[in-house]
């Protein structure tokens, strides 16, 4: 009906590219954010395939003629579910690729479809290790019995889960082809001490910084956008919780938790209610600078409801500097982790033991060295992939 | 008479409470929007046109703004006694808003299909498929090509003319009765200012909507509107239907206004009014604008405001010397000189 000829731009238009995607074009630019990212992962990799790397179980026992998978009856539920987490959470960009065919031609959008699917395999999963799987607990088994096997297909380092007399022999040896990185002072393979810590390393940053900032992304935005007494409110506690030292907020929180909390998970909750000042007081600022922006105006004038306004408009535009400060968030985590173990105010396998022990014994510089370099390598790419993210969402720096 | 008049704005006065002071950015402002016609509010970058606007729809940033006095009328109820689950209803669905900057005026993080169909399954509480259904059309009345495709893109990869052809379409899609359109045009280049306008002045025709206009360009204004109101500092200095304001206007205010459009003849230097807008935290005593005008007596100009009087059939004018101002017109004399 319009008489009004349509504006000649659909050159610059030709392909639709998120947000997402252009972020990701300025990340690629980066060599370091590309090495930073290919080390996290290799590193959650090397965390979550642990047993199969360094350790006692086989994966395949050949006796009697009988051949065996020992190592699947090993592994615990929680292993079977970060192997999930992983495979899945590398599938979810693949099957919205799949699903957006069948989306556009409805018009919905690919990430609910995606999402419920995921979430469905996920439940599925979780019924069935808790309903099937109870997993065997005797270490110390197949490799005093290596012999009466016909064929045994053991990890790469074969060496004990838990230390003992057997190992004491081989305690203190430098790197050599058995032991790659040596042994510690009761024998034990460092390869398997480092990815063990690796793993606490890695559960402790994801998961602390997600509870974390998922706290302060939510008290954050309230606080922002509403305003008022909620924000005084929430101010005030903020100012309390950060006017204490973290380390001593931390021992504080750690003396009064029970001792049948597991150790891991006392370390998360405490990192997760320490970390979650930054996060809000970043989505705050975000939140009142969303708050006054014209978009917001016209959402309202179309008659959205706050909430929805809040949960739909407002806070997806400020998420940008949640991810960089979580990126940062997660590399602190870590390190506060190994501090906290280096103190000895926890007992996780973790890197910061590692380096408490080998600081007794300087003349065993393997055990130090490979402690130290592995908090620092993490450290640093997870730094280097935090500012390579600020970058690429910084607006002016882009084209 | 009554019935063709769609919203009635009654003595609206709007403040905001900051630490410097009270700004009073519209003070007692009336207004009559006739349905299925165009009125325009017409004055300087200041003078308050926004915040009437943002009044109306209840919009108003609060704090540091209220709604301290007045009545928005439409139908039989008052606006601003609405409670808010009910204001909701009428924003975006009986009153409608498109923005000056239609770069900054979209969200984003969203497709624009998905942020006009928030808006049709909002208010017409009808699945996501027919939203789009329905965005596609509007799309394609504002005079977008492909819409089904266009639907899928973000603000970031369309134009100026195109965003704001979506916040048109945005505005529109639930059929309200009243677009206040606010500097619609005002970030667009000429020729695509010209075609919004178009754009405007059909759907209006098709749609049967009223448009309270808000914009400092007398061209545009001349353009689409039926009737006009000139605001200074905060009031409404003078009313009349376009063509009556465009041949005679009576106040000092407007007559500098239409004297500083540039023209094809005059060279030189655009004709300005001398001095500034007053600042909304400081408003002279008496009528706002004697200190810059050129038939303020320094006596009951400085202290007496004018009311807003009807000084001639369907024209109202706010001025001590309305009549002065008429009878150097007539004589072809520059006011300012």
């Amino acid at each position: 009906m319009s008489s009004v000829p349509p504006t000649a731009d659909a050159a610059l238009t030709a392909k639709p590219r998120t947000y997402g995607a252009i972020v990701w074009g300025q990340l690629k630019k980066r060599p370091s954010a590309m090495i930073s990212l290919g080390v996290i992962l290799a590193l959650a990799l090397a965390a979550l395939m642990a047993p199969f790397i360094a350790g006692e179980v086989p994966v395949r026992w050949v006796q009697d003629g009988k051949a065996s998978w020992p190592i699947f009856r090993y592994l615990s539920n929680g292993e079977y579910a970060a192997f999930a987490a992983f495979v899945l959470g590398l599938a979810l960009p693949l099957s919205v690729r799949l699903l957006r065919p069948r989306a556009e031609r409805t018009g919905g959008s690919p990430w609910g479809r995606a999402l419920l699917i995921h979430g469905a395999a996920w439940l599925l999963l979780a019924g069935a290790l808790v309903a099937l799987r109870e997993p065997e607990r005797r270490y110390g088994f197949f490799l005093e019995r290596r012999s009466e096997a016909d064929a045994a297909w053991f990890p790469l380092i074969a060496t004990a889960r838990q230390p003992g007399y057997a190992e004491l022999a081989e305690r203190d040896r430098p790197p050599s082809r058995r032991h790659p990185l040596g042994t510690d002072r009761l024998g034990a393979d460092l390869v398997m001490r480092l990815l063990y810590g690796a793993r606490t390393a890695m559960a402790i940053g994801f998961v602390a910084v997600g509870i974390g900032s998922a706290i302060g992304v939510a008290l954050g935005s309230v606080s922002g956008y509403f305003g008022g007494r909620i924000d005084l409110a929430l101010m005030r506690l903020v100012e309390v919780v950060m006017f204490i030292p973290q380390l001593i907020l931390i021992i504080m929180i750690l003396a009064v938790i029970p001792s049948s909390v597991p150790p891991l998970w006392a370390v998360v909750g405490v990192l997760a209610v320490t970390n979650w000042t930054g996060f809000y007081r970043l989505m705050r600022a975000e939140l009142l600078r969303i708050r006054g922006e014209d978009y917001v105006t016209a959402a309202r004038a179309l008659g959205i409801p706050s909430w929805r306004l809040l949960l739909r408009h407002a806070i997806p535009n400020g998420l940008a500097p949640i991810l960089v400060g979580a990126t940062f968030g997660i590399a602190g985590a870590v390190f506060l982790e190994a501090t906290l173990a280096f103190l000895s105010l926890v007992s996780t396998p973790s890197w910061g033991e590692l380096l408490n022990d080998g600081r007794q014994h300087a003349e065993t510089w393997w055990v130090w060295g490979a402690a130290g370099a592995a908090i620092f390598i993490t450290v640093l790419v997870y730094n280097l992939l935090g500012e390579a993210i600020r970058d690429a969402i910084d607006p002016r720096l882009k084209i | 008479m009554t019935n063709d008049i769609l919203l009635r704005v009654q003595g609206l006065t709007t403040r905001f409470f900051t630490d410097e002071g009270v700004s009073r950015a519209v003070e007692d402002v009336s207004l009559d929007i006739p349905r299925g016609r165009t009125a325009a509010l017409v004055g300087e970058s200041g003078c308050g046109k926004t915040v009437t606007a943002l009044s109306v729809l209840r919009l108003v940033p609060d704090p540091p703004g209220r709604i301290v006095a007045g009545a928005v009328r439409m139908g039989q109820g008052d606006l601003l006694l609405l409670p808010e689950a009910d204001m909701r209803q009428v924003r975006g669905n009986r009153i409608s808003m498109i923005f000056q900057e239609p770069m900054t005026s979209l969200n984003p993080v969203f497709t624009v299909g998905d942020q006009i169909a928030e808006a049709v399954s909002l208010h017409k509480k009808v699945g996501r498929a027919a939203a789009l259904r329905e965005t596609a059309a509007m799309l394609r009345k504002v005079g977008i090509p492909d819409p089904q495709s266009r639907l899928r893109e973000y603000p970031h990869q369309m134009s100026g003319g195109m965003r704001q052809r979506v916040m048109i379409a945005m505005s529109l899609v639930c059929g309200p009765e009243l677009l206040i359109a606010d500097e619609p045009t005002t970030a667009l280049d000429v020729t695509i200012q010209a075609q919004i306008l178009d754009l405007l002045r059909e759907l209006q025709a098709d749609i049967g909507m009223s448009i309270l206009l808000i914009t400092h360009d007398l061209g545009v204004v001349a353009e689409i509107a039926h009737h006009v109101s000139v605001m200074y500092a905060g009031r409404i200095v003078e009313e009349a239907d376009i063509q009556e304001l465009f041949d005679s206007p009576l106040h000092p205010y407007t007559v500098g206004l239409f004297r500083s459009r540039p023209t094809l003849e005059r060279r030189g230097a655009l004709a300005a009014i001398p001095g500034t807008v007053p600042s909304p935290l400081a408003i002279p005593p008496g009528c706002p604008f004697h200190p810059r005008c050129p038939l303020a007596d320094g006596k009951r100009c400085a202290a007496e405001r004018p009311p807003l009087e009807v000084k001639r059939p369907g024209h109202t004018a706010a001025c001590w010397y309305a009549d002065r101002a008429a009878d150097m017109r007539t004589r072809g004399e520059d006011l300012y000189k």
